[in-house]
Order: C-alpha cells, then structure tokens, then sequence
C-alpha cells in the first residue's frame, strides 16, 4: 500500500463501476477490495455482508457476485463502523431485505454526518482532495435495525457471529469473529498504515482502546483476517507483524503523550520529544503515509485537554487580524516580510516562511496579492514534497483555493 | 443565588480548602428525602430497608459530618451510593460512607474515567490548581470506589417500596445519569443542572456534549418532577420554577448547538462565530444560566472543537514551526525590541491588555526576555481583577502568581 495505490482506490470509486473484484478467501468467504472492503459470508440460511463499501455502483456490482454464488438472500449487513466509505452502499442490500446491525454510536454519527452534511464535504474535500458532493454521499444513510452496546451474538447457517465492540478509528467500532471458520473482520482497527488516531480535521478518537482491541483480536488467533482497508491476512507471520506493530504503535504513543502531559510538557515540545522507535519505524505495515505520528500525539494530547493551551494569552485571545496588523507596523515594511519569506525559502524553510506572509495575509495590507501568490508557491511546493496523503491533499488543496481567489 | 454565584463558588473553594466547613445541613424537603448542600451537593434518601446516597463530595471531612448527622435520623445501613458522573467533586468521598453491604451503582464509563485520573494524576492536578486556585487540591485524594454495579442506558431497583430508575445521558461528562424516584416525584440530576450556564467547553478539560445535554434535560422535563436537586446549588421546587429553569437549560444548549453547526456547515472560522454568536436576550437575563461559570464563549469553543479536529484550516498551521522559531523571525523583522515593549505600553495605557500580552509573547518566545515577561504577569492579573467568570479568573490569577514566581 502507498499514497499511488490509495489514489487508485480513490479513482475507482470516482469512476464508479460495477465491475468490481470478487475475491474467494475460503469456502462461504468472499471479499471486495475497495475504498471500504467489503466481507461476504455465505451460509445455508442466507448471506451476512460485512460492510457497504462507499460507492453504491460497487456495492450494486458485489451484490451481483452474491447472487453467482448464492441464491441465499442477503439477511444481514453489519457495519465495523459508522465512516461513509463503510456505510455508502447500504441501501443496496437493504433494498433486497438485509437488517442492518451496529454498534448504537453509529446512529448518533449518521445524525452528526446529516446535521454537517456541507462541513463534512468541505474537510473530506481536503483530505481525499475528492469532492463528495458530486455523489450526495453524506446525507442518505441506511440506519441500523438492530444495535448492541458491549457484544451482540447470533448464529445464521451452523455459523456464530460474535460481534465485539471497542474503540479506535471511532467510538462506534465493531469486529465480527466467527469461531467455526476461525475469521475475524477487524474493520478499521487494520489497514495499511500507521493507525489514522489524529486526523487533523475529524473529532477525537482512540489510542489506548485501540491497543486493547489489538490485544482481543491476537487472542482470538484468526486464520484468516479480513481489515477495513488492504489485503486479506492468512500468513501467521504477517499476521503478528501486523496486529504487534499496531498494538504497540498505539501503546507507544498513549504512554509517551501520557508521560509528558504529567511532565508538564507542553504539545510542541511532545512533538519533538517522542520519537518512534526504530522496529516500529521500520515497520512495512506502520508506514506513515496516511495516519503518522505526528497526527497521532496531536490527537491523543487533543482528546485528554481542553481547548485551552495553558499561556494566559490564549484564553480570550484577540483576533488574529488585529495581531497582525500590530505586528505588520511593528515591522513597518510589507516588502521586508516578502523579501524574508523568499530568502527563508531558499534555505529550505518552507514552513517558516508561510507563518510570515499570513501575518500580511491576515492584516488586509497592501502587499496581500503577492503574499497570497507567494502563500501559494510555496503550499505546492510543501504538497510536492510530501509523503504523507492527508497533509499532500490539504496542501494541494489550499494552494488551488488561492489561486482560484487570485483569479 | 444567581447574583452571587460566583462568591458562593468562592465560598465553597475556600471551606474545601480550609477544610473549615461549616456545620452540615442535612435539608429534608419531603419525606425521607434530603440533600446537603456543598462542593457537590450531597442526595440523601431513606427508607426502612436501606439508605441511598447520591454522589459524595469532594470533601472528605465534610462526608464524615454528613455521615454522622444519617446516623442521627436512622439506623438504615447504607446500601446503596450512587455516582451522578464521575467527576471528583461527586466521588472523592466515597470510601466514608462505605459499609460492608454497600452497593456503588455508576455508569460503565465511570471506571474508564477513574482509569484515566490516576493514569494522568500529576496533569490533572496541575490544571485543577489552576482552575480553582490551588484550594481544591489538597481534598482529591485519588483513592477511587470504582462502581460495583455499572449500567449502558439505565438501572432501575427497588428499595423500601421506593423505585430508582438511574437513567444514562451524555452531558458535562460521557458517563452521566440522573435519578429518578416515580412514586415521589424526586429527580436528583446531578451537574445537568448548576445554577450556572451550562459548562460545556470548560477551558482544559476533554470534549462534552451539548446535544446530548439538552435531550437528556428534555427527558427529566418529561417526567414532570415536583422537586429538583441539582448537583450543585439549591434545590428546584414547583413545576413552574422546574419547567422554566430546565427549559432555560435546554434552549441555551440546543441555541449553541444549531448556531455552531450552522456557521459550520457555512465554513465560518471559530473567530467569526464567537464574533456572530450573540444569546438572546431572554437567556442572557435568566438567572439560571448567568455565564460567571460555565459561559457562552466557552460553550461555542466546546462544540466547535467537538465537530472539528486539531487542524484549524490554514495550511500553515498544519505542521507549523516552533512558536519560538516564529516569533524569532518576527523579532529579526522588527529589528529594535524597544519599539515592541514601547508599544506594549502604550496599549497598556489604553486598556488593550490582551493585544499588548500577544506582542509580548513575541519577546517572551522569541528571546525570553524579562522586562517582557514582568510586564505580562503584571498584565494577566490585570486581567483577573476584572473577570466575573471563576474559570477564566482563575486561570488569570494562578498564572499571574507563577508568572511573578518565575522573576
């Protein structure tokens, strides 16, 4: 998995085909890669669908493959969580008659997605550098018929579905073990890279459950895994590189954010402080191009404090317009800035630089029109040279809306 | 009460402090059901095959006298406690009223956040010294009763021909219930309802629930209770005073909560909605949600941050520079620091505390300079002398004095 094969997924879903891949992962089990994995398990008494995908054309076209190898209706589609790219094509298998199960969080994540319907296509805009809008994806959820708080459990066809609730990616998390076949869908407590537990524009989530659900799902000892996103796991190794790396990712960094908000430490002195240790590191299955580190300690510091960072000066702060106009006279010369913002470009201090032209930015002065260009320059050039998805898109993203203001 | 909330808060913070609290009052305001008011109010209710305690307090010597003064209206072992939220105002006391048959009933959440105290113990102290001045800290004694009996949406049991239906909602914490006993009329709410606009988006304390907060409201309304006993503050007696200071609650919440969704849904930046947002006049005059506790601007930063993640939009605060690395440049640009103390106290003259602590921070930052941060100390507390909310007064005061430890 990279950011390529990301944006591959991302571009299937955009097309929005029904030719999607049915994959056979052992008798009564199939599997659909895509943006949302989707599980089918197939029994005599009818067909459990474990997730919806995002698209309802892919959904449409899984639902096809169901029916070449089953005449078995679909009776229940079970949501890992309440994320549009699980929950988008519901209406397909409900539509044959499919109750839907979930964890009771996920009704009051459909309401929040409905109720900031236009925020969540403005962030997720950002983030996959896709616009949502176009597919009217965020307001037509499928709500669960049947919800559970701690562990729901129901047989179907000789089969024992034991649906296990924890935390992680979201507060509405499930995995489904099914002990006869020894499988276990894990949803988004794996995918292919590091564990997404501080996405910058999304509300709280995680750490130190998801370490403990890594622990529950080593216990179960599955044959074969099936994550939220990426390849079916069947290698015992892989396996435990898998699922160790990620519980001990996710302990690393609730231990470290922890440790340090006891020290007194403030979040940018965290950020410099915690290094990843070189076996997580180097971890294939750890890499940082969607979740990384640096979201992770922003996430979890985030999830323990208040909005308050601790300097007196932040509690009633002025507008920052105001700030920068008086910083902008103290200065006394806009071009002074520019000059500086390019000469700290050519040191290769990018960021640096971008904190200078917003204050001119910020105070309406006159040299606005080149900052905004400058601003611009140098985001694409941030973007470029990016290896992490996310911070990639909301670069790319911010770079084209200065341009478009400049037009 | 309204008028002087924020002395009987200072009140109450100082006889915790001092330990000097005055002698217990154990009100009986119907038959067999009391409360003593405190830094969390105490609920008691007696019946003739057990007695029911209803949240602890934060200070023990205090619990020792409430006990006693149980002790002198029965001889009813005490067989239940029950924890309104897991706060340490309503639990730290707890081991005094514990007997050998004593059941402690709390929602499920209430271990995880006992879990979480002791795991962060030296960083909650440090902002509870901050947010009620150092005089609260010396009573938290961090010795939890954990639940013995714990709940997902609610609890109903019988005792003495007495029913307690223990009812779960989100509200000022995640693992919040109120107690509702049918046959009286009696609703002990603990902090859905405290003499103060609600506090949800408390400078350094983790996310709350708004919405969640005036549903559940809406559902004691519901049941139509004859008497009220809040977690904090006096008793609500009568259906006319219930119904409207409830309904002040709910209309505040549901008010912070549509306009925040709105100006997001619109993209607005938080500095714009705490600029927009203004509360009807009919709440700003109610006397049961005066803003010197929790207030407004809290509130709107509380649920804001609950929707959104720690990235503001501005791609330069991404992944920005050191706040120090920053204000060096800008000190670089000025050229004479001079100028920026000079100016600092010229708006110091003029009133502008605020705007003068943001230019001083760029020398504090930027070079650590002592004039600078003798002046912000001398500022901050300016700050304090004029702030009629606890909170935020607080805060200023607590870090004045350390400002003026560190010279």
């Amino acid at each position: 998995m990279s950011i390529a094969k990301l944006e591959q997924s991302m571009n299937t879903f955009k097309q929005g085909t029904k030719e999607v891949p049915f994959e056979k992962v052992k008798d009564d089990y199939y599997f659909t890669p895509a943006f949302g994995n989707v599980g089918i398990v197939v029994t005599d008494e009818g067909v459990v669908v474990v997730d919806s995908t995002l698209s309802k054309i892919q959904a449409e076209g899984i639902l096809e493959k169901i029916k070449s190898v089953t005449e078995q209706p679909v009776k229940y589609l079970i949501y890992t969580h309440g994320h549009v790219d699980h929950v988008g094509g519901a209406s397909v298998f409900t539509n044959e008659g499919a109750k839907i199960i979930a964890h009771r969080n996920v009704i009051n994540r459909l309401d929040k997605y409905q109720e900031l319907d236009k925020f969540h296509y403005l962030i997720n805009k950002r983030q996959f550098a896709t616009n949502f809008e176009e597919t009217r994806s965020m307001n037509e959820f499928e709500y669960p018929d049947i919800v559970f708080d701690q562990e729901y459990v129901f047989q179907l066809g000789g089969k024992t579905f034991h649906l296990i609730h924890g935390k992680g990616e979201t507060d509405d998390h499930t995995i489904i073990h099914v002990p006869e076949d020894d499988v276990v869908f894990t949803g988004d407590f794996l995918v292919r890279s590091f564990p997404n537990v501080g996405n910058p524009a999304k509300d709280i989530r995680y750490a130190k459950e998801w370490a403990i659900m890594m622990g529950k799902i080593r216990d179960l000892h599955p044959k074969i895994t099936i994550p939220g996103h990426g390849p079916v796991i069947t290698d015992s190794a892989e396996f435990d590189k898998v699922t160790i790396g990620f519980q001990d990712a996710m302990t690393f960094v609730q231990e470290n954010v922890v440790h340090y908000l006891n020290e007194g430490k403030s979040l940018e002195d965290m950020i410099e402080l915690i290094k990843l240790p070189s076996h997580l590191k180097e971890n294939p299955y750890l890499q940082q191009f969607y979740g990384c580190l640096d979201f992770a300690i922003r996430g979890t510091y985030r999830r323990y404090t208040g909005w308050y960072d601790g300097n007196p000066t932040n509690l009633l702060p002025e507008k920052q317009s105001v700030i920068s106009q008086e910083i902008v006279a103290l200065i006394g010369d806009e071009s002074k800035i520019l000059e500086q913002a390019q000469s700290l470009m050519t040191q290769k201090r990018q960021r640096l630089a971008l904190h200078l032209v917003d204050y001119i930015i910020q105070s309406n002065g006159k040299e606005k029109h080149e900052a905004l260009k400058l601003k611009a320059e140098v985001l694409l050039y941030l973007s470029e040279n990016e290896e992490n998805f996310m911070r990639k898109n909301i670069y790319a993203n911010a770079a084209e809306e200065i341009k478009n203001q400049l037009a | 009460m309204s008028s002087n909330i924020l002395n009987l808060l200072d009140t109450q913070m100082n006889q915790v402090k001092d330990n000097n609290i005055q002698e217990v009052e154990l009100i009986e305001f119907k038959d067999n059901f009391y409360y003593v008011p405190g830094f969390g109010n105490v609920g008691v209710v007696i019946t003739d095959e057990g007695v029911v305690v209803i949240d602890t307090g934060i200070n023990k010597e205090h619990a020792k006298k409430i006990y006693n003064r149980i002790r002198e209206e029965t001889d009813q072992p005490i067989r239940y406690i029950i924890y309104t939220h897991g706060h340490m105002d309503h639990v730290n006391s707890t081991d005094v009223f514990m007997e050998e048959k004593t059941e402690v009933i709390g929602h499920e959440n209430i271990a995880e956040r006992f879990r979480k105290y002791e795991d962060l113990i030296q960083h909650r102290k440090r902002i509870g010294t901050i947010q009620f001045e150092n005089k609260t800290s010396a009573a938290k004694s961090y010795d939890f009763v954990y639940p013995t009996i714990t709940f997902s949406k609610n609890y109903e049991f019988s005792l003495g021909g007495k029913s307690f239906d223990i009812v779960h909602g989100k509200g000022e914490t995640d693992d919040h219930c109120f107690i509702h006993i049918k046959e009286d009329d009696v609703i002990y709410c603990g902090d859905f309802f405290i003499w103060a606009f609600p506090n949800i988006g408390n400078p350094l304390k983790e996310i709350r629930f708004e919405r969640e907060w005036y549903e559940t409201v809406e559902g004691i309304l519901k049941k139509k209770p004859s008497y009220v006993v809040p977690g904090h503050g006096a008793l609500l007696e009568g259906e006319n005073v219930i119904q409207t200071s409830l309904q002040d609650v709910v209309d505040c919440l549901r008010f912070v909560h549509e306009k925040v969704v709105y100006y997001l849904n619109q993209g607005v930046s938080l500095e714009e909605m705490l600029e927009r947002i203004e509360l009807p006049e009919r709440l700003q005059s109610s006397e049961y949600i005066t803003q010197k506790y929790g207030c407004l601007s809290f509130a709107i930063k509380g649920t804001y941050r609950r929707y959104t993640g720690w990235f503001d939009g501005n791609p330069t605060n991404l992944n920005p520079s050191k706040g120090s690395e920053v204000a060096k440049e800008v000190l670089y640009l000025i050229e004479d620091s001079n100028k920026i103390l000079e100016r600092c106290m010229e708006l110091a003259t003029k009133g502008d505390f605020q705007l003068a602590l943001h230019l001083l921070d760029l020398l504090i930052l930027g070079e650590k300079d002592q004039k600078a941060l003798e002046m912000k100390g001398i500022l901050v507390e300016k700050l304090s002398d004029t702030d009629e909310n606890f909170i935020s007064r607080n805060i200023y005061r607590q870090l004045a004095m350390k400002l003026k430890e560190i010279q």
